[in-house]
């Protein structure tokens, strides 16, 4: 067959199999046809992150295998392929010792290309710095990392910065705006029992909630990427959210709005805790005030939804290193810090990176807490909670001294003299681990510092959220419910 | 008419008075083995119970609760009733002093209760005092404290495990610690 024939073939499988955005099986990269037209062509390639190991090769439209060198930085195919032909980079081998996963592989070479991302490794950057909020609506302790979002079963990828990384706290949530600023639609999610109505959420806080369509996406962090689509939440922080948050006795309305990237300081939020869903069981039956069925003309009502169809954890529907994760952050000093870096790893005892070690295992109850123990009684409802930027506890000596308006109120402690205590906690499972800390007084800390480690702040009673400060200076492991180490709520280590 | 609207008034929620002190009031996340005895009808997570509002009278709550009335009753141990209202894994506590009025609440569950009906009045100052932490100190969603002479509130929790306390400081009666309410 001539080589013109050969193109063609190539072309006709590629439509017949509607593979226009995914490699095409069969015929190499079409250069120049023979004869004295000259097609231009443009070289693929792009950037590589992560990958340390060596062994990596890639290819383009199924052939002109290319091996990428650990610790390389970008990639080109020594092929071109013609103006207009279609490209699809794959991954042939991968690297020895991890994953890697191509994001915005596929499309149609109108110039050279060099937008394809190959990300590699277990482990994405968290950067506890000042947020995306407006200048001066900062708030300190925020961990923030990059999500990368695809449209379902598609090439069409869009990297999120700033997201805020929640151990206390399931299911990806990203602002609408940010999403339109990517050019990324994400396809809301249809009601699968009313024919035309779409799925909205209101998710709750405890000073208000956010509201927004329920979607799917295909979630791509370093090398990892979900084997199957996820539900996520679209927060619609447009001026008049459509369909409106409901009110009244069937509402969302609580509190204040939360539906706006100044309300987080971060541009969405990534919500990486003990559970695989974000409602669990109190959303499948009854009608509870959190996942609502709209119609067309934007009237909402709550809707029951399965679990399967519920915003849900990310991690837990990677294809490889999915039973948890590892927020490993740097010590800081007791004056704190302008920010930090560490990083988030995916898995739990999957790799070389994420193993236990001498780290305690503490098993969560139904509603994903262990046990503290301080200042001699129980605080039975406790958590370990990265997307809260502070310890909150009840005690009595610390709430005498609430901050001065200026360092954020009856919100913060400010002890006159910095408080060393220490604390001792439980699993489920019985396992203790001890816990020491430090409370300073907020106001006396810079307030160009974003990483502190020694903030307090009052709860109500039984209950100890150990924020960020808790996480500095050590790896903290998150053990998703439903694994083995896990079980049946899931766990905490350090 | 919503679902809500059509039972609210029904006995599909389950109101206890209880004796402050008693293993009833500290029960904090078990079902109470009175409550199986009366046959309470629980699980009903999608209703909103009726309420009497903080500051309110709890006459509204008490009529409701006719089949259950005088089940348990308050032995005078100490200078308040504790009403609890269950609906689904929802648990509500209304802390009444003797002349019928709501001076507390407590809530804990995996959801938000009604906060418009359960702090009445008080509800707009909550709505203000989150608006302006969320202007102060932003990104801050775990909890919310208000703290004034005449109202004290303390909302906390996430989503799966949401819990708090609102009290009037002038209403609680001589010799209760506000450690008491749970």
């Amino acid at each position: 067959m001539s080589r013109a024939l050969r193109s063609i073939a190539a072309a006709a499988s590629c439509l017949l199999a509607a593979c226009g955005l995914v490699a095409c099986g069969g015929g190499g990269g079409s250069g120049n046809s023979g004869g004295g037209s000259h097609t231009p062509s443009f070289t693929i390639g792009g950037s590589v992150s992560g990958l340390t190991g060596s062994g990596l090769v890639l290819m383009n439209n199924g052939a002109d295998a290319l091996t990428v060198a650990a610790n390389a930085t970008s990639f080109t195919f020594t092929t071109s392929v013609a103006s207009g032909a279609a490209y699809a980079v794959t991954i042939q081998t991968q690297p020895s010792g991890e994953q890697c996963t191509v994001v915005n592989g596929s499309g149609m070479a109108s110039g050279d290309i060099t937008s394809v991302a190959v990300s590699c490794g277990n482990s994405v950057a968290v950067n506890v710095v000042p947020g995306p909020a407006s200048a001066g609506s900062q708030t300190f302790n925020i961990p923030l990392t990059s999500v990368t979002v695809c449209v379902p079963s598609s090439s069409q990828c869009a990297t999120i910065q700033d997201v805020l990384v929640d151990s206390g706290s399931t299911g990806l949530r990203l602002m609408a705006s940010v999403l339109k600023a990517a050019g990324l639609t994400l396809p809301t999610m249809s009601d699968p029992n009313t024919p035309g109505n779409t799925i909205h959420e209101c998710v709750q806080f405890a000073d208000g909630y956010t509201w927004g369509a329920v979607a799917t996406a295909g979630v791509v962090m370093g090398g990892e990427a979900t084997g199957n689509p996820v539900s996520v939440q679209i927060i619609d922080d447009s001026a008049t959210p459509s369909p409106a948050a409901p009110t009244g006795l069937n509402g969302c309305v609580t509190g204040s709005s939360l539906n706006s990237v100044n309300a987080f300081d971060a541009n969405g939020v990534l919500g990486i805790g003990v559970f695989d869903q974000d409602c669990g069981t109190d959303c499948t039956q009854g009608a509870a005030h959190v996942y609502y069925s709209c119609s067309s003309s934007g009237s909402c009502a709550p809707t029951n939804l399965a679990l399967a169809n519920q915003v849900s954890n990310p991690v837990a529907a990677f294809a490889t290193d999915n039973d948890g994760v590892v927020l490993t952050l740097p010590a800081i000093p007791a004056a704190g810090q302008a920010s930090a870096n560490g990083t988030l790893t995916f898995g739990v005892g999957t790799e070389s990176d994420n193993g236990l070690g001498n780290a305690t295992l503490l098993t969560a109850d139904q509603y994903g807490n262990f046990i503290t123990n301080f200042g001699g009684q129980p605080y039975p409802d406790s958590l370990l909670d990265s997307g809260s930027n502070a310890l909150y506890f009840a005690d009595s000596t610390l709430e005498q001294s609430p901050c001065p308006q200026s360092s954020g109120g009856a919100q913060f402690y400010c002890p006159s003299a910095t408080q060393d205590l220490s604390a001792e906690n439980q699993g489920q499972n019985g396992s203790t681990s001890p816990a020491s800390f430090q409370i300073a007084d907020l106001a006396q800390i810079s307030s160009s510092n974003f990483a502190i480690n020694d903030v307090g702040g009052p709860m109500t009673a039984g209950y100890f959220d150990w924020g960020l400060p808790f996480f500095y200076g050590q790896s903290v492991f998150i053990l998703l419910q439903n694994t083995v180490d896990g079980g049946t709520y899931g766990a905490y280590a350090y | 008419m919503s679902p809500v609207t059509r039972f609210r008034f029904a006995t599909a929620r389950c109101v206890i008075r209880c004796a402050a002190g008693s293993v009833c009031a500290r029960a904090r996340r078990r079902r109470l083995a009175a409550a199986s005895a009366i046959g309470c009808a629980l699980g009903l997570a999608s209703l909103t119970p009726a309420m009497a509002a903080l500051g309110g009278s709890a006459d509204s709550v008490r009529a409701d609760s006719a089949a259950l009335r005088g089940q348990l009753r308050s032995t005078g141990l100490v200078p308040y009733d504790v009403q609890q209202i269950d609906s689904g894994s929802l648990t509500v506590r209304e802390y009444v002093t003797r002349a019928g009025q709501v001076f507390a609440v407590t809530w804990r569950g995996p959801l938000l209760p009604n906060l418009q009906q359960l702090l009445g009045s008080y509800y707009a100052r909550f709505q203000a005092a989150a608006v302006a932490a969320h202007q102060a100190s932003p990104g801050i969603h775990r909890q919310l404290s208000l703290v004034r002479p005449d109202l004290v509130l303390l909302s906390a929790g996430r989503m799966r495990d949401f819990h708090g306390v609102a009290y009037l400081p002038a209403l609680v009666p001589a010799g209760v610690s506000v450690s008491e309410l749970q």
